[in-house]
């Protein structure tokens, strides 16, 4: 659907050019849904807006052009206007047809849960209910590639977990491709493939359970503040963790997570 | 079409832009026409005290366009800052029609708001012909694109709306108290009569009220049309330029 082939795009500086992100190679397919993980300044933001098609990149190629809805970490609604009015501007902006409109403005306030706050004005909606509405106007415009940027940053967990079951049925329902960044590593883990970035470099691109797999441990015992956890297999976890706590120890034993691939590969602990 | 039903809507739900717009004007025509009526007369073809009034008319119809067309522009800002033109521009709709949507949605109102003050000429004793109504609108058309362009470019160039703010006090607000509103240009001091002629706002503002009052601008001449459109055009392709070439590197 899309394909980025070595790109790399830098901004100018002052001082200096800042590279945001070097020869990255990247391809799409329908209905995937990939996460993009990494510190800030990883250059996720500007690969976002490449795929996008509102920055363009100082090198390399873009190919092929997918109908895009963006929705990003602040809500990019009109708040004087109604989440309709929200929505239908948007259709109109994309060119949506008048018959259609109205069957994808069903649809998505019901994939949202707005279907009983369409008439009111965005500006009276809570944070969680606006960023619901920002997904609710995204889908107006029938997008192939829908890109997110920390779509749930900042809500609270009612919130953040509606936001999450919003993107699952997103995929289930829909089939469109969702590119999404987030700091949030069970957020991150929901997604087909994972990349992760760090100085505008994949460090790593695959799904999230052969990441985790590649960490070469299953289990982590996490000990008293002060000593370094132990990472092994699930088997030897139990055993370690019958002696350390006959040893008078506190521990507690977690499986790997994605959170341990970012530490690892980025090196920055969340 | 539907950015420019969107700019409407926005100015129908905040009725307080609608009166400052349109009161401000009103009130200093109001007051200064009446606080100088004894003072000056003669002016604008009006032999009675009604005379000054009628000489402001056209530059308060200015100050109704510039306020409108402020007020409007700040919405670029909101619009760049949280995103929303950003998942515009991301659409398929070319981001010269998405400027010129900006430009109708925030002139159109504006230009309404400038024209309801023109019925007072006739108050205030001028009687302009059918043709001289008609050029004074084509001359607040004009103004007023021209103003709402220069509104967008500035707003597009700068940071907040604070900076904004600033700006409209030491660009735009200047320009206008320099282009002949309150005093007839072509009888100041030298310099005066210069700093006017070289403003471009005072243009559509002298071709404005040579079109209400029917005579010849004494400051300009018959290069008041001829430089009314060029400000015209030159802004609108400024805006354009500024905002739909900038768009990639601004909103990323």
């Amino acid at each position: 659907m899309i394909r980025l082939d070595r790109v790399s795009k830098t901004y100018p500086n002052q001082n200096h050019d800042r590279p945001a992100l070097r020869e990255l190679s990247l391809k799409i397919d329908a209905g995937e849904m990939i996460s993009v993980i990494g510190p800030n300044g990883s250059g996720k933001s500007t690969l976002l807006g490449l795929l996008a098609g509102v920055v363009a990149p100082t090198s390399g190629t873009v190919e092929g052009k997918p109908v895009c809805s963006v929705v990003l970490q602040r809500t990019a609604l009109d708040p004087l206007l109604t989440v309709r009015e929200n929505a239908e501007l948007f259709a109109r902006v994309y060119s949506v047809d008048r018959t259609d409109r109205q069957a994808r403005l069903n649809e998505a306030a019901e994939i949202t849960g707005l279907a009983d706050r369409l008439s009111d004005r965005v500006g009276t909606l809570s944070g969680g209910l606006a960023r619901r509405a920002d997904l609710l106007r995204a889908l107006m415009v029938g997008p192939e590639l829908l890109i997110l940027d920390e779509p749930a940053a900042g809500l609270d967990r009612a919130s953040h977990r509606a936001i999450g079951d919003v993107l699952d049925a997103f995929r289930e329902r829909l089939k469109i491709a969702v590119v999404y960044a987030t700091h949030d590593m069970a957020d991150a883990a929901r997604a087909d493939r994972v990349i992760a970035l760090r100085e505008g470099e994949v460090v790593a691109q695959n799904v999230p359970s052969v990441l985790i797999a590649e960490l070469g441990y299953e289990a982590v015992i996490e000990r008293d503040a002060g000593l370094d956890p132990i990472r092994c297999s699930r088997v030897e976890a139990s055993r370690e963790a019958s002696r350390l706590i006959e040893a008078g120890e506190r521990c507690t034993v977690r499986e790997t997570s994605l959170e341990d691939v970012y530490d690892t590969l980025i090196g920055a602990k969340l | 079409m539907a950015l420019v039903g969107r700019e409407w809507l926005r100015l129908w739900r905040q009725p307080a832009r609608i009166v400052a717009t349109v009161g401000t004007p009103m009130v200093l025509l109001i007051a200064l026409g009446a606080g100088f009526a004894g003072s000056i007369s003669g002016l604008m073809g009006v032999g009675d005290e009604r005379a000054y009034a009628a000489f402001l008319l056209p530059g308060m119809m200015a100050m109704a366009s510039l306020f409108a067309s402020i007020f409007g522009a700040i919405s670029l800002i909101e619009d760049r800052d949280s995103g929303l033109l950003l998942v515009v521009m991301a659409g398929p709709a070319p981001s010269g029609s998405v400027v010129m949507a900006k430009i109708i949605g925030i002139g159109l109102p504006a230009f309404l708001q400038a024209l309801i003050l023109l019925p007072a000429a006739w108050i205030l004793g001028v009687y302009p012909s059918l043709t001289q109504t008609i050029l004074a609108i084509l001359a607040t058309l004009l103004l007023t694109l021209a103003i709402v362009s220069v509104s967008l470019t500035l707003a597009w160039r700068v940071k907040s709306t604070q900076e904004f703010h600033a700006i409209m006090n030491t660009v735009l607000m200047p320009m206008w108290l320099l282009s002949g509103s309150f005093y007839p240009a072509s009888e100041s001091a030298a310099v005066m009569r210069w700093l006017t002629a070289i403003n471009p706002l005072s243009w559509p503002v002298e071709a404005l009220r040579s079109s209400i009052n029917g005579l010849a601008s004494p400051l300009l001449g018959s290069w008041a049309w001829p430089l009314t459109g060029v400000f015209a055009l030159g802004s609108v392709l400024m805006a354009m330029g500024t905002i739909g070439l900038g768009k990639r590197g601004k909103l990323s």
